[in-house]
């Protein structure tokens, strides 16, 4: 009988499995997990892996020199990374419009009139129609008192444009009910004696004038190609409840095509050069057309360049080959909106921009794992044996989940890569490697919701949503009401949070629930389901999903309260069987590797077949 | 109360019901109430009224014996039918307070700035309105 221990060292995780093993029978003790340290199949592992075999020796209450065997599995090193790119931009020239929402805009309606400022009203010629531009620092007492005696003395003042929260304080202290919209913070910017328009809509509503084309033409005065040149304007008003348009001889708001390099991708013999600024079909459809890819290359000077050099350099680093060697052998680029001040905006607008999100992995052959090996060997004084290649041992693993079958392929959705791999009626093992993962979909719900802030992407992708909707109850995403006995913090006070283990997270959103959760999902349908069919295909026998049989989903986003089901969703239609996986009916979606590097020690898992790399 | 109507009940503004002698009168639509102690800074009331208003919330001046804010706070928020009351004290410390919440929901101390007790009117509209609060909740 003999101690021994399966090491599987992952992209984020290293687990360990430790068993007492007696000619082919074996006793599962207890099993470990912990952060892996530096780039898998490095020796920068080794502290991992020692954690992972005391935490399992512990957990199994054995000491450390009844320890016979460790058993590594054969990790080659992943370096992924991931880049954005804004392609559009909307500018504000003149300062023609201000079309941020503030909260609480005053009074209602459209008032047309010369912008003028607060401390030269009293110049402004009885009759006249004014809009009134009042800087910071005004006290609402003050700036209605003023606009009432300007209003007493004949002048027409027929809007406001504030730069405080102030325009439900002064239209409640006004004589005639006008719109104001305040919160403006570059409001010393607006143009004076130019003609503008200011138009709030009631609550609920949104404005009708100034968002609509020929509405614009009507205040204006406009003809048909003036028209056509403030139609942009007006678009970019529409949906929000008060805003302001002042005419200005060369105002404009403009969406512009922002360059941003190309992407030369190398396969079947040929080189294609796309753009990025295409956008994710056209940078997909691309290297469809030279697949199998062999290389990409970015332009130098834009982020995605930079990106796929930085990839380059840090398998260089880590593995000591030439960067002229390395290859990227797989991109996913990823469509996206994401919010972005508008230049030349005087209110701090936003504007919803498009921008291409864009994964790339390079695998090399050239494992370090006997460096690792040999440390580890001196670390805890055991014999150290390197076996079983990832995918293989991986699915032999998955094997061990109560219902499933041959053929079964596997999917493990980790931090940068999606890996899938196949065992075919034969014994053969096919594996294949996807760049895209965990990383990038958090990377999209962090810019797609404008969080600028990892940590509440990564738990808005890992945990569900609630409101919370009193001091005493919220209401999770799916409806459901849960009432507490004790007061919810005000920090969480009518936010959406997200429902950690720890409690309840505010997530820094001033959107509602429902659209942090269709950012989540979709985030997760583009990465998660897109690249399980994507790698699913190419291990599948004939390319065809069909043909698969089960699907057994492995790794920490198995975890996940909503991937599997997603992927499983997406997988149907085509008869496939598709679940968690349960190795050995206890040990759930994790430790596939190392409870499969034990059995395949023991002798009673089928022996190792060489794996047939369909891309790397 | 006995003593004469000070500045207070005149600079709670329009939004404001101005100064009621008992909160459970049906004529008074629903407000936040603010008790505030006769000696209170004027500056203060003003401040925390307008910050309700500009939400779109009425508020009911009431007055108070109690020269500490979170006791007033108290009374206020146990007497509002929104549930919801701001005490201020005799020295200008602000306490906003919910009647079914044990602990104070927020609080300023005293010689907070203008902006500072605009925002905390605001967030005791916004208790009533269920929109997030702006001002950083009390310690605890």
């Amino acid at each position: 009988m003999s101690l021994v221990i399966g090491v599987d060292i992952g992209n984020s995780t290293t687990e360990a499995c430790i068993a007492e093993v007696e000619g082919s029978g074996i006793d599962r003790l207890a099993s470990s997990l912990t952060a892996t340290t530096g780039v898998k199949g490095t020796p920068a592992n080794t502290a991992g892996a020692v954690t992972a075999v005391r935490r399992a020796l512990e957990a199994a209450g054995r000491p450390s020199d009844a320890l016979a065997t460790v058993l590594l599995n054969e990790a080659t090193p992943v370096i992924s990374g991931l880049a954005m790119e804004t392609i559009t931009e909307t500018i504000i020239t003149e300062s023609t419009m201000i079309g941020h929402n503030p909260d609480t805009p005053g009074g209602e309606g459209l008032g047309v009139g010369t912008t003028v400022t607060l401390e030269a009203l009293g110049e402004v010629e009885a009759g006249a129609p004014a809009v009134v531009v009042v800087g910071a620092g005004a006290d609402f007492d003050d700036v209605a008192g003023a606009l009432n005696r300007a209003l007493e003395r004949g002048v027409d003042v027929v809007a406001a444009v504030m730069h405080g929260d102030d325009a439900v304080l002064v239209v409640n202290r006004l004589s005639r009910r006008i719109p104001v919209v305040d919160e403006v913070s570059a409001v010393d910017r607006v143009p004076l004696g130019m003609l503008a328009a200011v138009e709030v809509a009631p609550p609920g509503r949104t404005i009708r004038t100034l968002s609509d084309s020929y509405g614009l033409a009507s205040t204006f005065d406009l003809d048909a190609e003036q028209t056509r040149q403030v139609s942009p304007v007006a678009r970019a008003l529409s949906g929000n409840r008060s805003a302001v348009v002042v005419r200005t001889p060369a105002g404009d708001v403009t969406d512009r095509r922002i360059p941003v390099g190309t992407l030369t991708l190398t396969g079947s013999g040929r080189t294609l050069d796309v753009g990025v600024d295409g956008g994710a079909d056209a940078i997909m459809e691309a290297i469809g057309r030279v697949a199998p890819l062999t290389d990409v290359h970015g332009e130098a000077g834009t982020h995605v360049g930079g990106m796929l050099a930085n990839v380059r350099d840090t398998m260089t680093d880590v593995t000591g080959q030439p960067a002229s060697e390395i290859r990227i052998r797989d991109v996913l680029a990823v469509d996206t909106l994401v919010p972005a001040t508008v230049r030349g905006g005087l209110a701090g607008e936003v504007s919803k921009e498009n921008a291409v999100a864009l994964a790339a992995m390079v695998r090399t052959s050239r494992s370090r794992m006997q460096a690792v090996a040999d440390a580890l060997s001196t670390e805890i004084g055991c014999e150290t044996i390197i076996g079983g290649v990832e995918g293989e041992v991986a699915v032999r693993g998955a094997l061990t989940t109560p219902g499933s079958s041959v053929p079964i392929a596997i999917i493990d959705m980790g931090g940068g890569s999606t890996d899938a791999a196949l065992l075919d009626r034969d014994g053969a093992v096919s594996a294949v490697h996807v760049a895209g993962a965990g990383e990038l979909v958090t990377k999209l719900i962090d810019s797609e919701l404008g969080l600028e802030d990892r940590e509440a992407a990564e738990s808005v992708k890992r945990h569900p949503l609630a409101k919370v909707e009193s001091f005493f109850h919220v209401r999770h995403e799916d409806g459901t009401v849960q009432f507490f006995t004790e007061p919810l913090s005000p920090h969480v006070f009518a936010k959406v949070v997200t429902v950690t283990p720890d409690g309840l997270a505010p997530v820094p959103v001033r959107g509602p629930l429902e659209e942090v959760r269709r950012v989540r999902r979709e985030a997760k349908r583009r990465v998660f389901v897109v690249n399980a069919l994507r790698a699913l295909v190419q291990v599948a026998p004939q390319g065809s999903l069909r043909l698969l049989g089960s699907v057994v989903l492995l790794g920490g986003s198995a975890l996940d309260f909503e991937i599997p089901g997603m992927v499983a969703d997406a997988l149907a239609p085509f008869g496939v069987v598709c679940g968690i996986g349960n190795v050995h009916g206890t040990e759930g979606p994790r430790n596939a590797v190392a409870a499969g590097l034990v059995d395949a020690y023991a002798g009673t898992a089928a022996g190792p077949t060489p794996v047939e790399e369909v891309a790397s | 109360m006995s003593s004469p109507l000070s500045g207070v009940a005149a600079s709670g503004g329009p939004g404001c019901h101005g100064r009621i002698d008992r909160a459970d009168d049906p004529a008074l639509p629903p407000a936040v109430l603010v008790a505030v102690h006769d000696d209170a800074p004027d500056g203060v009331v003003r401040e925390v009224c307008a910050g309700a208003e500009e939400q779109g919330i009425p508020t009911a001046l009431l007055g108070s014996v109690a020269p500490g804010a979170d006791a007033a706070g108290r009374h206020a928020a146990s007497e509002s039918r929104l549930e919801v009351g701001v005490g201020v004290g005799v020295d200008g410390a602000v306490v906003v307070r919910h009647a079914l919440v044990s602990d104070a929901v927020l609080g300023l101390a005293a010689g907070a700035s203008a902006a500072a007790l605009r925002v905390l009117g605001a967030d005791a509209a916004r208790i009533v309105a269920g929109l997030p609060l702006r001002t950083l909740p009390a310690a605890g």
